[in-house]
């Protein structure tokens, strides 16, 4: 049996995942959105949804590069960023602890491992946040943290295309 | 092969016990279990509910007609579907309008889509892994790897599909009063066609697959309750009928059935008045609608042993996966005889009223009632969805399970308790308007 692909994929991926009505949750859909607001970014193909694991492993299958920028609530101080490479080290189990439907993010990664559905390399970057009431803003904090994230993420991609990856 | 990790030994056991889960795996949303034990006799079991209450049915007064669809959309991330079409068709019984033709059938496909999503995510993610011995489809997947890429990928079609006609698969956007906002061409349809074809063919194998799964003896005697249409397997339309005699328009649900509230769940329960606890679902529906089922899903059933009846709460996982496959059937049905209708819509517009809409939500018939005044403003509204209604039944199941297994180890008993709950596919959000277990001796 065969499914057919209807659309060509772009090799890189980056992935916002978060809920932008519960306030400091929709901070990885606002990176995304100003991402894709980028003129100088082509190629790449970027992706909104909520805490889904079992279409983040849809979504990743045979990519090259998938960066996923997630929300974090870890206990550590509000807008603290952390970056993994996904495949080298070690990634917390509780990363999107806002997932109550389906498979967390970690989960998902463990199981398209499994399943030999995992990308050739994934860099997920995590958010710490703070406020999860009902709304869309984002705290202060969490705002500056975005920003920064959008702009290592632009240079990921810089580098991606140049063939000059670098961890940082 | 497998590591069980509950095995079915037996062992002798106090006279009193209590089982406790405090928090159930694998069902949608969050609920608890408790049962008491008292001199090796069942004396309580209790769901408890305790996602909290929603007020959907409070703030939907106040509110346009044709808000409706969107607003209960949201009560599911599941089937949102079912909440968008049970209300459109109460509006529409409203203004006394039947929409008909490829509208119709389009809602049907949309329906497909949710199908297929649901149950594909309930077969293969979070009921095989019970019959299996893991704990959960990422210990399963490690010993079934083509079946889990299987379902996420039959998940994957009902995804793509509800995409295609709502416009997104979480809370879809176009349904609306009256039809779509929106409606897919031809060739959008047609490219939908090979992946429906695989889905056909896996959902078959499925059916294969589950049905050597070993299944404990036990089956109960339901009442059945489903919507019954006279040509088709329900989604949207028919009357409701039960195997024990009901038989009634949408309009009569409130005089057979009712809602009461318990203090140990946030979840309304649902039973018939002046009687018991009852079953809707796929169990029900398949049951009641054995003959409106295509000769390919009439074939599997036979050749998955459980043709025309299963009264097997278990084995509904074999009867998912038979409406899996009428399901990706009828969605290849649709889309071959589909013209594209000249408006997504027909303009609905009711005056002041009472309508109601009951559909086949995955997990059984979601009833909507609505009142609205002369400016289509709503006054009054009722929701009940299917796993409020499943509710008694779940518990009644579980009581006569421990009756039969007083002796069963105490590790053992809270396993399979965990299961003849998820047996039910319950949406506990939905229902708050759910789950945990305590098995108490004593």
């Amino acid at each position: 049996m065969s499914s057919s692909g209807k659309h060509r994929k772009n090799n890189v991926l980056v992935i916002g995942i978060g809920n932008m009505f519960r306030c400091d949750d929709g901070v990885g859909l606002c990176v995304i959105e100003d991402l894709q607001k980028d003129p100088e970014i082509t190629g790449v193909d970027f992706m909104m949804m909520k805490p889904d694991g079992y279409s983040l492993i849809e979504a990743w299958d045979s990519r090259e590069l998938v960066i996923v920028v997630d929300a974090a609530m870890s206990g550590g101080p509000t807008g603290t960023i952390r970056r993994f490479e996904a495949f080298s080290e070690s990634i917390p189990y509780n990363l999107s602890p806002l997932s109550t439907h389906a498979i967390s993010l970690t989960e998902a990664i463990k199981l398209a491992e499994t399943l030999d559905q995992l990308p050739e390399r994934m860099i997920i970057y995590a958010i710490e946040i703070g406020d999860v009431s009902h709304g869309d803003e984002l705290s202060p904090e969490v705002g500056e943290a975005g920003k920064k994230v959008t702009q290592k993420i632009k240079q990921e991609l810089q580098a991606e295309s140049e063939g000059t990856s670098e961890v940082h | 092969m497998p590591n069980p990790i509950h095995s079915e030994k037996k062992v002798s056991t106090m006279k009193n016990k209590t089982i406790n889960v405090d928090y159930l795996s694998r069902v949608e949303g969050e609920g608890a279990l408790r049962v008491d034990i008292q001199d090796n006799q069942v004396k309580d079991v209790k769901l408890n509910i305790f996602e909290p209450p929603r007020y959907f049915e409070a703030f939907l007064r106040g509110r346009d007609f044709r808000e409706a669809p969107d607003i209960t959309a949201r009560i599911c991330g599941i089937c949102p579907v079912a909440y968008q079409m049970s209300a459109s068709h109460a509006m529409e019984d409203i203004a006394g309008r039947k929409i008909g033709g490829p509208i119709r059938e389009l809602r049907r496909l949309l329906y497909c889509g949710e199908w297929i999503e649901s149950h594909a995510l309930h077969v293969f993610m979070l009921h095989a892994p019970d019959f299996l011995g893991y704990e959960d489809a990422l210990q399963m997947a490690a010993e079934y790897p083509d079946q889990v890429k299987m379902g996420l990928k039959l998940k994957k079609i009902g995804n793509a599909l509800m995409d295609l006609l709502g416009g997104r698969s979480v809370h879809p956007i176009s349904p609306r009063v009256g039809g779509f906002y929106k409606v897919p061409t031809r060739q959008e349809l047609d490219a939908m066609v090979d992946d429906l074809k695989w889905a056909k063919d896996a959902s078959l194998e499925t059916v294969k697959w589950v049905s050597t799964l070993p299944f404990p003896d036990f089956e109960i005697d339901y009442e059945f309750v489903a919507l019954r249409h006279p040509d088709e397997y329900p989604f949207n339309e028919g009357r409701i009928v039960s195997n024990k005699g009901v038989d009634i328009p949408l309009s009569e649900f409130e005089k057979v059935f009712e809602e009461e509230h318990v203090q140990h769940s946030t979840a309304l329960h649902a039973h018939r008045k002046n009687g018991g606890p009852y079953l809707v679902g796929p169990l029900a529906r398949y049951n009641l609608n054995y003959d409106r089922l295509t000769p390919t899903v009439q074939k599997a059933a036979e050749e998955a042993g459980i043709a025309e009846t299963c009264k097997s709460p278990h084995k509904s996982i074999i009867v998912r996966s038979l409406e899996l496959l009428y399901a990706c059937e009828e969605a290849l049905r649709i889309i071959d005889q589909y013209a594209k209708p000249e408006c997504p819509y027909e303009e609905v517009k009711p005056g002041a009223g009472r309508g109601y809409g009951c559909t086949e939500a995955p997990r059984g018939i979601l009833y909507h009632r609505y009142d609205i005044d002369d400016n289509g403003a709503i006054t009054d509204a009722k929701i009940v969805p299917p796993t409020s209604q499943n509710q008694e039944m779940i518990e009644s199941d579980l009581r006569s399970y421990v009756e039969n297994h007083l002796e069963m180890e105490e590790e053992e008993l809270q396993w399979k308790c965990e299961q003849i709950v998820r047996n039910y596919d319950p949406c506990i959000s939905c229902s708050t308007h759910f789950l945990k277990l305590d098995i108490n001796r004593k």
